[in-house]
C-alpha cells in the first residue's frame, strides 16, 4: 500500500508540473486545481477499480488503464444518473467516492478470495 | 537507472505542450471559447453546455433543433459528460473543459498503444511513442480544431478495447472489455462496428492458433451482455435516428467535404521503417500478433471510404499515426537490434531522440512528418470573439427562453453552430441573398435565410414507447423549415457592426436603423455587436423601400 502511495504521489507530482509547464500562463492555483482534478476524476479511482490485479499488471500500466476504465464508467454513469433525475452538475462530487468504494470492495472480496493480505 | 518512467513522463509533456499547451496560449482556461475553429467545435460545445444548464440529456437543447422542446438526448453523451465533470472539478469554463477532454483522449490512446506494444516490445513501444507526436502534424490535428471530437474521444475506448483483448487472461477482462466497448458504444456508436468486428478477428486469431479458450469465450460474452446493458437505449435512438437519416450506401468516397484528408504518403520516409516493420512483425507474427493485428487493422479500416464508409474512415485516419506506431517503431529496432549489444540501449535513445527533434518540427525536412506549429505566427483566437462571445451571453441571460432570434450578416456565423451559444431558437440570413438585395439597393421584411441546427438525426422524439418519430421527416411545413423570412416574426434582431467588407455592416446598420425608426428598441450593443428587440412582432416593423 505504500507503494501505491508513493505512485499516485508522484503520479500528482508529474501531472502538476507537466501542467503547470504546458500552461505557464495560467498559473500554480489553475495547474493545481486542474491536476487534482484529474486525480480525484480518473487517477484514484482508477488505481482502486484495478487494485486487485496489482500482482499481474505493472504499476503504471495499471494507473493508466484503471484511469481510463474511471473515465468511461463515469461518462456511462453520468449520463445515465443524469437521465433518472440527480442533476449532472453534482456528479464530480458524488461518483468518484462510489468508483473508489467499488474500488475498495473488489480489492477486499478478492483479498478474501486469495486468503491473501492486504 | 530505469529511464522508461522519465520517458514516458517527457514524451506526456511534450505532447501536452506541443497539442494543446501553445494552441491555447499556454492558458488553461479562457474568457470564451478559444482555438475553435469550425462549426463542429461549437456543435460540442453548445451541447455540453446545454446538458449542464438542463443537469441532464434527457433532451437535446431546443437551440440546437429549431427550437422543438421535445427531442430526445440522441448523441452519444460520454463526451459531454466527461467535460461537465473535468469542468465542475477544476473550475475552468465548460468550454475548455470538452476541449481538454480531447486532448487528454488522444494522449491517453497514445499510451495505451505504448502498454499494447511494450507487451510484446519493450524497445519498440520506446522508439514507436515519439510518432504520437504526428497527432499534432497538419492532418491530424485538423480532427481535433475543426470537431471530430466524438471519434478522438471514441478512437480511445477502441483502443482500450484493443489493450483489454490482449489481457484477456487477466481476472475481469471480460468487465473491462465490456465497460470499454459500451464507453466506446457511447462516446461515437459509429465505431463500435470496428470494435466488434476486431473481437472475431481476434477470437479468428486464437482459434487458428489454438489459443481459444472457454475463458476467452465467457469473458467476450460478459463482454458483450455488459455493453449491450450500456449502450441499448443509445442504440435504440441510434437506429431509429442516425441509421434512418444516414443509411449505408455502398458508395466510394474520396472527398471529406472539405476537410483534408490524412493519406499514408503523409508518412514520408517514415513509411520505409513502417515496412520494414510490417514485414518483421509478419515473420514475428504469433508473439507480435495483437499490435501488428491492430495496425493492420485500423490501416484497412482508414481504407473503408472504398466500401461505403465514407467520414467514418476518414475520421480513423486521424489517429493513424497511434495506430500504426508499432510498425514504426518495430521497423527501426530492426535495424537496431543489429548493433552490438553494448551499444544498443544509447543507439535506442540516439535515434529516440533524434526522431523527437524531427518530429516536434524543430528543423524541417522534406519527407518527415513534423508537429505543425499552428500558433507559431502568434495565438490561434478562433471563430469566436469577446464581442460575439458578450452578446451571446447577452442573449441567452436576458431574453425569454422562448424568444426566436434572427441574425443578419457576420463574418462567422457560416460557422453556425457558434450561433447556439445565444441559447434561443434562431434564423439567420443567406449571405447570397443578403449581397443580392445590398446590389439592389433595397431593403425588405423577407430574406431567404437558413435555420441552422443539428440534422444528422432527424431531430428525434418519442411517439410511443421504443417508437421514435422524426420532426425532421414530419414537420416540415413549420414555422422553422422555411426558406424565406419575415424579419418582423423575430423578437431580437443581431446585426454585426463589423465585417471583412465593410459594406455588409452598413447594410447591416441601414438596416438596423430602419427597424429603430419603426420602434424596434436598442437591447444591447457592444463595438461589433448589435441586438434590436422588435416590438412590432408579426406587425409592420420594417419599411420596405430602396436607397
Amino acid at each position: 500500500m505504500r507503494e501505491e502511495g508513493k505512485a499516485l504521489g508522484i503520479v500528482a507530482g508529474v501531472l502538476f508540473v507537466v501542467l503547470l509547464v504546458a500552461f505557464y500562463k495560467s498559473g500554480v492555483i489553475v495547474a493545481l486545481r486542474m491536476a487534482l482534478a484529474l486525480l480525484w476524476l480518473f487517477v484514484v479511482p482508477g488505481m482502486l477499480l484495478l487494485l486487485f490485479l496489482r500482482e499481474k499488471l505493472q504499476r503504471m500500466e495499471r494507473i493508466l488503464i484503471g484511469s481510463l476504465l474511471s473515465a468511461g464508467v463515469l461518462g456511462i454513469a453520468s449520463y445515465y444518473i443524469g437521465l433518472i433525475g440527480f442533476n449532472v452538475n453534482y456528479h464530480y462530487l458524488v461518483l468518484p467516492l462510489a468508483l473508489d468504494g467499488a474500488g475498495i470492495i473488489v480489492f477486499l472480496w478478492h483479498s478474501k478470495k486469495k486468503g491473501g493480505e492486504l | 537507472m530505469n529511464i522508461e518512467k522519465p520517458y514516458l513522463a517527457l514524451i506526456f509533456a511534450l505532447l501536452l505542450f506541443l497539442g494543446v499547451g501553445s494552441l491555447w496560449d499556454h492558458r488553461l482556461q479562457h474568457d470564451f471559447p478559444y482555438a475553435y475553429l469550425a462549426s463542429d467545435t461549437f456543435q460540442q460545445q453548445t451541447r455540453a453546455q446545454g446538458i449542464a444548464d438542463a443537469g441532464s440529456y434527457a433532451h437535446e437543447p431546443p437551440y440546437i433543433v429549431k427550437g422543438y422542446t421535445d427531442v430526445i438526448g440522441y448523441y452519444p453523451p460520454v463526451l459531454h459528460h466527461l467535460g461537465i465533470l473535468l469542468g465542475n472539478a477544476s473550475g475552468i469554463p465548460l468550454y475548455d473543459a470538452v476541449y481538454f477532454v480531447v486532448f487528454l483522449a488522444a494522449l491517453a490512446a497514445a499510451f495505451v498503444m505504448y502498454a499494447i506494444i511494450r507487451s510484446v516490445s519493450r524497445e519498440a513501444a520506446l522508439l514507436a511513442l515519439p510518432m504520437s507526436i504526428l497527432l499534432f502534424s497538419d492532418k491530424s490535428y485538423i480532427g481535433f480544431l475543426w470537431g471530430h471530437w466524438a471519434s478522438i474521444v471514441g478512437q480511445m475506448f477502441l483502443i482500450c478495447v484493443f489493450w483489454a483483448l490482449l489481457r484477456h487472461e487477466l481476472e475481469g477482462s471480460g468487465i473491462m472489455l465490456g465497460l470499454f466497448m459500451g464507453a466506446l458504444a457511447l462516446s461515437h456508436t459509429s465505431k463500435l462496428l470496428y470494435g466488434v468486428v476486431f473481437v472475431a478477428l481476434y477470437g479468428a486469431y486464437l482459434l487458428v492458433t489454438a489459443q481459444f479458450t472457454k475463458k476467452f469465450l465467457m469473458g467476450v460474452a460478459l463482454a458483450a451482455v455488459l455493453a449491450g446493458i450500456i449502450s441499448a437505449y443509445n442504440l435504440l435512438i441510434f437506429v431509429q435516428s442516425f441509421q434512418v437519416i444516414n443509411p449505408y450506401t455502398f458508395t466510394i468516397s474520396t472527398d471529406w467535404g472539405g476537410t483534408p484528408i490524412f493519406y499514408l504518403t503523409d508518412f514520408g520516409i517514415l513509411l520505409l521503417f513502417m515496412a520494414i516493420g510490417v514485414v518483421a512483425g509478419i515473420t514475428l507474427f504469433r508473439k507480435m500478433a495483437v499490435p501488428l493485428m491492430v495496425g493492420i487493422f485500423m490501416l484497412l479500416v482508414g481504407y473503408a471510404n472504398y466500401i461505403g464508409f465514407g467520414i467514418r474512415a476518414f475520421q480513423p485516419r486521424l489517429l493513424w499515426p497511434v495506430y500504426l506506431m508499432f510498425f514504426f517503431g518495430f521497423g527501426l529496432w530492426a535495424l537496431i537490434r543489429y548493433a552490438p549489444e553494448k551499444f544498443r540501449l544509447p543507439s535506442l535513445f540516439g535515434v529516440v531522440g533524434v526522431f523527437l527533434v524531427l518530429f516536434s518540427g524543430m528543423f524541417a525536412i522534406p519527407g518527415v512528418p513534423a508537429y505543425y506549429g499552428i500558433s507559431e505566427q502568434g495565438p490561434v483566437q478562433g471563430l469566436m470573439d469577446s464581442w460575439h462571445w458578450e452578446a451571446f451571453q447577452w442573449l441567452s441571460k436576458n431574453t425569454p427562453a422562448d424568444a426566436k432570434v434572427y441574425f443578419f450578416y457576420g463574418d462567422v456565423y457560416d460557422q453556425d453552430a457558434l450561433l447556439r451559444n445565444a441559447k434561443r431558437t434562431h434564423v439567420q440570413v443567406i449571405p447570397e441573398d443578403f449581397v443580392a438585395r445590398l446590389q439592389n439597393r433595397s431593403i425588405t421584411r423577407t430574406y431567404q435565410s437558413d435555420t441552422p441546427a443539428d440534422h444528422g438525426a432527424g431531430m428525434p422524439y418519442w411517439k410511443s414507447f421504443g417508437k421514435i418519430g422524426l420532426h425532421q421527416r414530419e414537420d416540415i411545413n413549420g414555422f422553422m423549415w422555411q426558406r424565406e423570412y419575415d424579419v418582423c416574426d423575430f423578437d431580437y434582431v443581431v446585426f454585426d457592426k463589423a465585417s471583412r467588407q465593410q459594406a455588409l455592416a452598413q447594410y447591416n446598420l441601414l438596416i438596423a436603423q430602419d427597424m429603430a425608426g419603426k420602434g424596434a428598441s436598442l437591447a444591447f450593443q457592444n463595438d461589433v455587436v448589435l441586438v434590436l428587440k422588435n416590438n412590432a412582432k408579426g406587425g409592420d416593423c420594417i419599411e420596405e423601400r430602396t436607397f
